[in-house]
C-alpha cells in the first residue's frame, strides 16, 4: 500500500487544480449564463 | 403599448451615446436589448450574423435576459448597423446602458457564492473520499492519516464556506432574533471543536465528513432557492422606459439632434413627436398640445395642454409634433422616480419571509433550550457523550425542512401564477392572499375596459357611413379615433379626403368627394362621450362611446360571491353611472360607492381587514398600498409592481380566481410541511437525546426528511 504515499499527495493537488479552475471559469463569467448553451448546441 | 418602431438608430453612433452604451475599456462592445427571442432558432439566426455581416465579430444572446451582446471592428462598421441588420431579421433592438453598479455588485455575489459552492464540494467530496475507507475498516497508521486529511480538509470549510452562517447567526443574535443560520453556525464550529479534540484523544468519534456534507447540502438548496426565486419573481417586459434615453434636442441654429437624456439641461428647448413619452417636466412651447395621461393617471381622454403649461414627464403626446421647454430634469420628476423604483426592485433580492419563519423560530428556541438543558445534566455521566447527543441534536433538529418546504411551495404557486398569466411582486402574498375575506373593486380599467368603444352598434350603421367616418379619423390618434377604427375593423378601404384636418379638441374635418364633413365631438347632459357627423353643416349620424364592460366581470362577480367573500364596488366616477353598472352586476346598493377621491378610497380600505383591493395601478395606488393585497387590473406593469402585489397582465379577471385557488393550495401545503417536519424533529430529537443516532446518521437523516417534504411538495403540485 505504499502507493498510497505516492497517489494521496497526486490526487490533493489534482482537486486543488480543478478547484482553482472552477474558480477562475466563474470568475470570468463563463457561468453566468446557463439558458443559452442548451439552445445553442440543439441548434448547432 | 408597443413603442412605435424607430428604425433610426445612427445616434447609437454619436459621441454623447457612446459613453452611456459602451466602456471607455471596451469601446467596441454595446449590448442590446432584444426582444423576441424565444427559440434556439433565434439564437442561430442572431449569432450567425457575423458570417454575413463584415464587421461584426460577435454576436452572443443571453437568452434568460433577452440581451445581445455586439462587438465590432469600428474600422469596418457602426453600432447603428448592427442595430438596423437585427431590425431586419425581425427583433427589436434597444441599445442598453452599461451595467450599473447594482447589477455588478448582485453579479459578484452570485459568484462568490458560486465559489463558495464548489469548495465546499469539492472539500466534502473529498473528505469523504478518506472517511470512506475508514468506515470500511482500515487500522494502522492510514487510518490516522486518513483523520488528519480529513481535518486538513474541513479547515477551509469551518472558515470559508461557513462564513455566511456565521454572519447570519451574529447578525440574527444582534437583533435578538433566532434564525437558521443559529444552528448551522453552531453545528459547524462546535462540530469542529469536538472532532478535534477526539481526534487528538485518539478516539473515533470524528465528524468533519458528516459537517461537510451536511454545510454543502444547505448552501447548495439555498442557491437553488435564490436561483428559482429570481426566475420566477422577475418581470419579463423591459420597462418603456428604457425607451426614455435620448430626445430631440434643438440647437443654436433651429436643427435638432438626438441627445441623452441624461444631457438635458433645465431651459433646453426639446422637440416630440406623435406618441413619444416626454422625458422631463416642461414647459410647452408651442400653443396646444394633447397628451395621453394613461402612465400618470390612467385617464383614457388625452388631456389638453397650453402654451406655458407644465406637461410632466411620463406624458405621452396624441399627435402633431411640438417644442417644449426643460423645466424639471427626469430623475427629479414623479415619473423618474417611479422608473428608479422598478428598476432598483428588479434588482433586489426578495427573501421569503412567512409563516414558516415564526414557526422556525419557535422550533430553534425549543432545539436550543433543550441542547442546553441536556448539556447541563449530561455533563457528568459522560461529557464526551453529552456533546455527541447534542450535536446530533442539533444536525437533525435544524429546520431545514421547514426552509425548504416553504420556498418550495410558494416556487410551486409562482410557476402556476406565472402560467396563469399573473405578474407577482413578492413571494410573500400567497399567504395573505390565502386569509382575504373582503374584496374590493374599481370601476375604470378593472371592471370595465380603459379603452372607449363604440356603443352603437356597427351592424346597423350604413357602411358608407362608416367609410366617411374612417377616412376622416384616418389621421388621427385619439381615443375616440381607435374606438372607430375598432368597431368598424372589417372595412379595408375607405375614400379620400382632401385637405383633411383635425382640431385637436373638437374633432375631425376633412372634404370627400363634393361635399365636406366634419365629425365633431358633442357633450350631453349625461356626460357620456358622443360625436356627430356633419355633412356640409347638417348633422347626419350620431355615435356614442364609452367604456365596455369586461365579459368576464359578471361571472367573476358571481362566482366570489358564491364562495362567501364580502364585495364592494368603489369608484371616483359619478354616482348614477357607477350605481347603474354595480346593479347590473350583482353588488348591492349598499357595496357601491361612488365620486370617492382617491385619498377616500385609500382610507375607506385602511378600516377594512384581510382586504383585497383590485384597480388601476396609477390612479389607485393609495388603496392598493393600503390593502392587504393589492391586485392591479390595469395601468401598465411598472406602476402596477410599485402599488400593487399582483398584476392581472395576461390572465385578466380571471386571475383573480386563479390566485385565489393557488394561494389557498399553497398555503395548505406549507402548513402540511410545517406538520410533517414539527412530527419528524420531535422524534429525531428524542431519539438523538437518548444516543440512538449519532450525528453521522443525523446528517444522513437530514437531507432524508429534506428530500420526503421535497416529494410531498411535488406530488401535491402535480395534480
Amino acid at each position: 500500500m505504499n502507493i498510497l504515499y505516492f497517489m494521496i499527495p497526486i490526487s490533493l493537488i489534482l482537486a486543488a487544480g480543478f478547484v482553482t479552475a472552477f474558480i477562475w471559469n466563474v470568475r470570468s463569467g463563463q457561468l453566468d449564463d446557463v439558458e443559452t448553451p442548451p439552445h445553442r448546441v440543439l441548434e448547432d | 403599448m408597443q413603442a412605435q418602431l424607430n428604425r433610426d438608430f445612427s445616434f447609437l453612433d454619436s459621441e454623447a451615446f457612446s459613453s452611456i452604451y459602451t466602456t471607455p475599456e471596451n469601446s467596441e462592445e454595446m449590448r442590446f436589448y432584444v426582444s423576441g427571442i424565444r427559440c434556439g432558432k433565434c439564437i442561430r439566426k442572431l449569432e450567425d450574423l457575423p458570417q454575413s455581416l463584415n464587421g461584426l465579430k460577435q454576436l452572443r444572446v443571453e437568452m434568460g435576459n433577452n440581451i445581445a451582446v455586439a462587438q465590432i471592428d469600428k474600422n469596418h462598421i457602426s453600432f447603428s448597423q448592427v442595430a438596423e441588420k437585427i431590425c431586419e431579421l425581425g427583433f427589436v433592438p434597444m441599445a442598453i446602458p452599461t451595467a450599473q453598479d447594482e447589477e455588478k455588485i448582485i453579479r459578484n455575489e452570485d459568484r462568490t457564492e458560486l465559489i463558495r459552492l464548489g469548495v465546499a464540494a469539492a472539500c466534502a467530496g473529498n473528505i469523504m473520499t478518506f472517511s470512506f475507507a475508514n468506515y470500511l475498516g482500515d487500522t494502522g497508521v492510514f487510518k490516522e492519516i486518513f483523520y488528519w486529511l480529513s481535518f486538513v480538509l474541513y479547515l477551509p470549510v469551518v472558515s470559508y464556506v461557513a462564513l455566511p452562517f456565521y454572519k447570519g447567526a451574529l447578525n440574527s443574535l444582534k437583533q435578538k432574533q433566532l434564525s437558521i443560520d443559529l444552528p448551522m453556525a453552531v453545528a459547524s464550529l462546535s462540530g469542529f471543536i469536538f472532532s478535534t479534540v477526539e481526534l487528538l484523544r485518539g478516539h473515533d468519534e470524528i465528524y468533519y465528513d458528516s459537517l461537510s456534507g451536511f454545510l454543502f447540502l444547505i448552501l447548495a438548496s439555498r442557491w437553488a432557492q435564490k436561483r428559482l426565486q429570481r426566475h420566477y419573481l422577475k418581470p419579463e417586459e423591459i420597462s418603456e422606459g428604457l425607451n426614455l434615453q435620448r430626445a430631440r434636442l434643438f440647437n443654436p441654429d433651429g436643427s435638432w439632434t438626438w441627445t441623452p437624456v441624461k444631457n438635458l439641461k433645465i431651459n433646453d428647448k426639446i422637440a416630440l413627436q406623435a406618441n413619444e413619452i416626454l422625458p422631463a417636466d416642461a414647459s410647452l412651447v408651442s400653443s396646444q398640445a394633447h397628451f395621453g395621461m394613461a402612465w400618470l393617471s390612467g385617464e383614457i381622454k388625452p388631456k389638453h395642454f397650453l402654451k406655458h403649461a407644465i406637461v410632466p414627464a411620463g406624458a405621452r403626446l396624441a399627435n402633431g409634433e411640438v417644442t417644449l421647454q426643460v423645466m424639471n430634469l427626469l430623475p427629479n420628476t414623479n415619473f423618474g422616480e417611479l422608473l428608479d423604483k422598478v428598476q432598483k426592485f428588479s434588482l433586489s433580492q426578495n427573501r421569503i419571509v412567512s409563516l414558516a419563519d415564526k414557526w422556525a423560530q419557535w422550533l430553534l428556541g425549543t432545539v436550543f433550550s433543550l441542547a442546553f438543558i441536556f448539556i447541563f445534566m449530561y455533563w457528568n455521566v459522560s461529557s464526551e457523550e453529552a456533546i455527541k447527543r447534542t450535536l446530533a441534536l442539533v444536525i437533525l433538529a435544524c429546520p431545514c425542512a421547514m426552509a425548504f418546504g416553504t420556498p418550495l411551495a410558494v416556487a410551486s404557486a409562482l410557476r402556476r401564477s406565472k402560467a396563469s398569466g399573473l405578474v407577482i411582486r413578492s413571494a410573500n402574498i400567497f399567504e395573505s392572499v390565502a386569509k382575504v375575506d373582503t374584496i374590493i373593486f374599481d370601476k375604470t380599467g378593472t371592471l370595465t375596459d380603459t379603452e372607449l368603444s363604440l356603443m352603437e352598434s356597427a351592424k346597423l350603421i350604413p357602411e358608407e357611413i362608416k367609410k366617411i367616418v374612417l377616412a376622416l379619423e384616418n389621421i388621427s390618434v385619439h381615443p375616440i379615433a381607435f374606438a372607430f377604427r375598432k368597431a368598424f375593423n372589417e372595412i379595408t378601404a375607405f375614400p379620400d379626403v382632401s385637405s383633411p384636418s383635425e382640431n385637436i379638441g373638437t374633432g375631425v374635418a376633412g372634404q370627400i368627394g363634393k361635399h365636406f364633413y366634419e365629425l365633431k365631438k358633442s357633450f350631453n347632459v349625461s356626460k357620456i362621450t358622443g360625436c356627430q357627423l356633419f355633412k356640409d353643416g347638417i348633422p347626419i349620424y350620431e355615435f356614442t362611446f364609452d367604456a365596455a364592460i369586461k365579459p368576464e366581470a359578471k361571472e367573476i362577480i358571481q362566482n366570489l360571491r358564491r364562495s362567501g367573500y364580502n364585495l364592494m364596488l368603489v369608484s371616483g366616477d359619478q354616482k348614477t353611472a357607477v350605481q347603474s353598472l354595480g346593479m347590473k352586476l350583482g353588488f348591492l346598493r349598499d357595496e357601491i360607492y361612488s365620486e370617492m377621491t382617491p385619498e377616500q378610497k385609500g382610507n375607506l380600505i385602511n378600516g377594512i381587514k384581510n382586504s383585497m383591493m383590485i384597480g388601476d395601478g396609477i390612479n389607485d395606488s393609495l388603496a392598493l398600498m393600503n390593502a392587504t393585497v393589492g391586485v392591479a387590473a390595469s395601468g401598465g406593469m411598472e406602476a402596477a409592481l410599485r402599488s400593487s402585489d399582483v398584476f392581472l397582465a395576461d390572465s385578466g379577471l380571471k386571475g383573480i380566481a386563479d390566485l385565489i385557488e393557488i394561494s389557498h393550495d399553497s398555503f395548505a401545503l406549507i402548513k402540511q410541511n410545517l406538520t410533517i417536519s414539527v412530527i419528524y424533529n420531535s422524534i429525531g430529537a428524542v431519539l438523538a437525546l437518548s444516543g440512538y443516532i449519532n450525528p453521522f446518521v443525523a446528517a444522513v437523516l437530514m437531507p432524508v426528511s429534506s428530500g420526503f417534504i421535497l416529494l410531498s411538495t411535488y406530488l401535491r403540485g402535480k395534480k
